[in-house]
């Protein structure tokens, strides 16, 4: 068996004969179990969503701990490999100053999803929601540059993009993420 | 005593969420030192928008590529994370 069919079960690419197999595998090999329950801990960790699902931690417990903590350091570039791959699903044929790029967030519970960010002026636009997953998108054409956004949940909960990782505080103590757009088709 | 039960329980409140934000700090740290490709196709996958082969599509490579490149990144990220060099 492929390792990589670790992967390829954590994300659903398996069909039912390989679900089979990688199922029998995995209780008859005890070093494959641990790395396969490893790898979902983690993508768990990675899909949780942390920073915004809970509670911004109080000002006075905030304020002893170093910024950096709080903070990312040095993740603009993780952002700009983020947009500049998906920017490819989205090639206009023509020369322009800006570039379609498209916000997807999993909100399967709410009832409206928004965007706000810098590249708007802060006002809030209207996602939409795409079947039945649970996921919301909406497709906006950004200059070339550094933009700031939040989404809003039900018209008043604030929170970044957890797949972004560059992220930053505002002056209201919520968080906005960082995209960096690098080019324009 | 139901006031020092309830700072007890808010204090174990607040330790729980800052060691959710530092373990999603060293994640978030841990993947910047994966290298560009590895990140991308990762997350990518992670969204659990795109099929792999819909990766394959979008990122100029083959599916198969796909496959291993999404393993082997989870893997060294694994190893990162497991040395604590975040």
């Amino acid at each position: 068996m492929n390792d990589y069919m670790i992967s390829m079960f954590i994300d659903d690419e398996l069909g039912l004969d390989d679900k089979v197999e990688f199922v029998e595998r995995v209780h008859g090999d005890k070093p494959l179990r641990d790395k396969t329950v490893d790898l979902l801990r983690q993508e768990k960790l990675i899909r949780s969503e942390v920073v915004d699902q809970v509670p911004p931690v109080e000002l006075n417990v905030r304020k002893r701990l170093p910024r950096s903590l709080l903070r990312p350091v040095g993740v603009v570039a993780s952002a700009l490999a983020a947009a500049t791959v998906l920017l490819f699903l989205f090639m206009p044929s023509r020369v322009s100053t800006t570039s379609p790029y498209r916000f997807v967030i999993y909100r399967p519970d709410a009832r409206k999803v928004e965007i706000t960010g810098s590249f708007n002026n802060w006002t809030r636009i209207p996602m939409r929601r795409t079947g039945t997953r649970g996921y919301w998108d909406i497709i906006l054409d950004l200059p070339k540059g550094e933009h700031r956004f939040a989404y809003v949940l039900e018209g008043h909960q604030k929170f970044p993009d957890p797949t972004i990782p560059s992220q930053e505080e505002d002056d209201f103590g919520g968080k906005n993420s960082i995209l960096v757009v690098n080019r324009t088709t | 005593m139901y006031l020092e039960g309830e700072q007890r329980d808010r204090s174990v409140d607040q330790e729980h969420l800052l060691m959710a934000r530092e373990e999603y700090r060293q994640l978030l740290s841990a993947m910047q030192q994966l290298g560009k490709e590895e990140r991308d196709v990762l997350a990518l996958a992670v969204t659990g928008e795109l099929s792999y082969r819909e990766i394959a599509s979008v990122s100029g490579i083959s599916e198969s590529n796909v496959k291993v490149k999404v393993h082997r990144a989870r893997l060294k990220l694994r190893e990162i994370l497991q040395e604590g060099d975040v």
